[in-house]
């Protein structure tokens, strides 16, 4: 349950960055926000599980 | 009283009055600001070298940095350095679709990343060479000076 929030609340603040990266190419934007995503995700699950 | 190096009276009392009232906290943010720039001007080395071995994704650059060297380096910071690092055509990614997790972008050196990254880190050992002794011959200073005083 906690993971389902936290991916939402990553997904939106992603939607957002996205938004703000519209200058750029939207093939570069979709990679920058699928690594970001990755990065985050992995952060969150290594806090809440460590080791 | 004569002055040297044409300094006026003003110009030296306004000298030694700001070097009086430099306090412990501006120099405290003068050592933080350096050390900033010091890690900035040298973040690419450290990215390059932590490549050196094999391919990496991003938060495992920013672990092997933290374990290997005590680099702190804000997560923002990675990504446009990396991006800039492939624009420059020193690394290369790919994307990894991990059984478990999510998918991960690997970054490892080019041959050519390879060679600018031997050429830096020579430039860096001199550069660090020069600079111990240079610290060495402060060191011996403080040491003289203690002796006196």
């Amino acid at each position: 349950m906690w993971r389902d929030k936290r991916v939402e609340l990553v997904d939106a603040y992603l939607a957002q960055v996205a938004v703000d990266l519209r200058a750029i190419p939207s093939s570069e934007v979709e990679e920058i926000v699928r690594e970001l995503r990755g990065h985050i995700l992995e952060r969150l699950e290594s806090e809440r599980d460590p080791g | 009283m004569a002055l040297d190096r044409g300094w006026t009276l003003d110009t030296l009392l306004c000298y030694v009055y700001c070097m009086a009232n430099i306090g412990e906290g501006s120099i405290d943010a003068e050592v933080a600001r350096w050390e900033t720039q010091l890690r900035k001007g040298s973040l690419g080395l450290a990215v390059l070298a932590t490549l050196a071995e094999s391919e990496l994704y991003g938060l495992e650059i920013l672990q092997r940095l933290e374990e290997a060297a005590g680099f702190s380096v804000p997560e923002g910071t990675i990504y446009p350095l990396l991006q800039r690092l492939k624009d420059s055509g020193f690394v290369e990614a790919r994307w990894v679709d991990a059984q478990r997790g999510h998918p991960r972008k690997y970054y490892r050196l080019t041959g050519g990343g390879r060679r600018f990254l031997q050429r830096i880190a020579d430039r860096w050992s001199e550069f660090a060479q020069g600079m111990d002794c240079l610290l060495g011959q402060l060191k011996k200073v403080k040491h003289v000076a203690r002796q006196a005083g």
